[in-house]
């Protein structure tokens, strides 16, 4: 596990590049795919701080995207704050949240952490539910997208808000892969492996959890800002249990505690949803169109044989990947 | 009196209708060896356990270095100067030796909550860990993971994680158990060469080990001290001989 850590960052370079070189010949509609691809990768590596990093399983995550989402749509829709400024508030609201929830959540674990991150997380959807201010179950249109003019930019356009999102993306990375690799991820890894006798080495484990559920709440507040600034749309789903599964799903298929793992999956999760759901690619397969409609069964049995097949994830395929190309290289010279 | 960095009075502990820890207490002074024996069953993980914290206690205190640590959870007493090994090896298993190491220097250095910097750059922290791993004879095992070790390498680590706190207060677990002669014999070595002023205590089952460490001893039974005295004091006590030296037979 450890010695596959040094591919760590030529797995996220590939991943980067695969996304620039997509971006650079993308249609429109892909343009779309990938500012979501970005967004949802932004989630799941906030996901996997907690769960993949600290051993913290939430199944609760979605409620601080949706929380910054919503932020961000009250701050630029009723206060006609601009973008920019809605999206660092949406940041602080959800981290605030995070850590208001956190400090009772974190007292649990194992499956109680679960089901109590669940219980928040649907606390977070029934609020958005009745709040008749939001919309309601209707949800809430026009939240307006990120000001590039200043840039010459109008992120109004599919290929440039994609830009901004996968900008977004690399810089969370970077921050999320600096912080597993300093003293403080060091002592998260810890407490996944063995929090007691971390606690009897002088570790004040509980405010370290604690830290670490507000920073992915705060990182998923980035991504929920960006989803409304994409979409223009919020509503409560964006808080349901499901989401909150899908990002969970995704982070043990990206694999091993790896950010550029739960990147990779977010990529995969969305790049196959699009394919499967569609009815040409059936019909391409001489197969009924009217399959596209159960393409979440589909994708259900794709997962399960990945993580049959490969135990250790997205990541620990790339990173073999990785090695053989570079051993083959070596060999040859 | 005041001179007792350890003091632990009239600590009690049932679990159930069992009791296992009945009116404790324990004073230690800096610099002390002190030896703790009793028959299997009698409490003495109990009581690591509850000065430790990691139990906590029904009645009684904890003072460490003068301060009140009774309801203190195991990181604040490890922090004021307490450091303890477990009976059962208790480490991080996937990591490597060198990072278990790293993780103990950097919480007594109390850089654990630096998250704006990589670990790597601490290069002191590297450098503590590979010196340590050296005196405990790990050098060679520095980048090999935990779980891949045998049984008598990852006592050693078990033993060094809690050196590395430089603690005010020691309290060893059975430290040699499972140990091979050879083993047992530099790790022995290894207590001899403490610092003078920490105050050690010593679970053991092996007597030679026990009675050539520790100048004073406590014999705990059924939760409570059935005698404490100097080495030569307690081995001269009929009782003990009776119920404990004389039925271990070691
Ligand atoms: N968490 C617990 N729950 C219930 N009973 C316990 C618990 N911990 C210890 N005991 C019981 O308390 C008694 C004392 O246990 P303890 O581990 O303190 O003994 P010990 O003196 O360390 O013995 P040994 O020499 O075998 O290590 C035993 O009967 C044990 O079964
Ligand atoms: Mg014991």
């Amino acid at each position: 596990m450890r010695s596959r850590d040094r591919w760590q960052l030529p797995a996220a370079a590939l991943l980067a590049a695969a996304a620039a070189a997509v971006w650079w010949r993308a249609d429109l509609f892909t343009m779309e795919l990938l500012a979501e691809v970005a967004i949802l990768a932004i989630f799941t590596m906030s996901l996997q701080l907690l769960v993949g990093v600290t051993g913290m399983v939430s199944l609760g995550h979605a409620g601080f995207l949706a929380a910054g989402a919503y932020t961000t749509a009250a701050a630029t829709l009723f206060w006609g704050w601009p973008p920019a400024a809605a999206l660092v508030l949406s940041v602080a609201v959800a981290a605030l949240l995070a850590a208001a929830a956190g400090l009772f959540v974190i007292r649990l674990s194992g499956v109680f952490f679960i089901m109590i991150t669940l219980a928040v997380g649907q606390m977070f959807h029934a609020f958005f539910f009745r709040a008749q201010r939001f919309g309601g179950d209707n949800g809430l249109a026009g939240t307006p997208r990120i000001d590039l003019a200043a840039l010459g930019l109008d992120s109004g356009a599919p290929g440039t808000f994609a830009a901004f999102a996968l900008i977004c993306a690399a810089l969370v990375y970077l921050l999320l892969l600096l912080v597993t690799r300093s003293p403080f991820g060091m002592m998260l890894g810890a407490i996944h492996q063995n929090e007691s006798r971390l606690a009897s080495l002088g570790c004040p484990v509980r405010r370290y959890k604690l830290a670490a559920f507000t920073a992915a709440g705060a990182v998923a507040g980035v991504a929920g800002a960006l989803t409304a600034q994409h979409t223009g749309f919020i509503s409560p789903d964006l808080a349901f249990w499901t989401f909150s599964g899908e990002a969970l799903i995704i982070v043990i298929l990206g694999g091993s505690g790896s950010l550029a793992g739960a990147a990779a999956g977010a990529a995969v999760f969305v790049l196959l949803r699009d394919l499967l759901s569609s009815g040409s690619f059936w019909s391409g397969l001489s197969l009924p169109p009217e399959l596209a409609s159960h393409w979440q069964l589909f994708m259900g049995m794709l997962f399960i044989a990945v993580v049959l097949a490969a135990r250790d994830g997205l990541y620990g395929r790339l990173a073999w990947l990785i090695e053989a190309l570079h051993t083959r290289r070596r060999a040859r010279r | 009196m005041s001179g007792d960095v350890l003091r632990a009075e009239g600590l009690y502990k049932s679990f159930g209708s069992l009791r296992v820890t009945d009116g404790v207490s324990l004073r230690l002074p800096a610099g002390c060896r002190h030896g703790l024996i009793g028959p299997n069953g009698a409490g003495k993980t109990t009581l690591f356990n509850l000065i430790g914290g990691e139990v906590k206690a029904d009645a009684g205190c904890v003072f460490l270095a003068g301060r009140d640590l009774s309801g203190a959870p195991p990181d604040r007493r490890a922090r004021a100067g307490l450091a303890r090994s477990f009976q059962r090896n208790n480490l991080f298993a996937g990591l490597t030796v060198g990072e278990n190491m790293a993780l103990a220097c950097a919480l007594k250095r109390r850089i654990g909550h630096v998250f704006w910097r990589r670990a790597a750059g601490f290069t002191a922290l590297r450098a503590e860990a590979e010196e340590h791993a050296a005196r405990l004879g790990l050098a060679d095992r520095f980048g090999e993971q935990v779980a891949g070790l045998g049984y008598g390498t990852q006592r050693q680590l078990e033993i060094g994680l809690a050196l590395l706190q430089e603690p005010l207060v020691l309290l060893l677990d059975e430290p040699t158990a499972g140990m091979s002669p050879d083993e047992t014999a530099a790790m022995v070595a290894l207590l001899a060469g403490l610092p003078a002023e920490l105050a050690l205590v010593v679970i053991e089952h092996d007597m030679d080990v026990v009675f050539g460490l520790a100048d004073r001893i406590t014999v705990l039974d059924y939760g409570r001290v059935l005698i404490e005295g100097t080495a030569a004091e307690v081995r001269r006590s009929p009782e003990v001989r009776r119920r404990y030296l004389g039925a271990a037979g070691r």
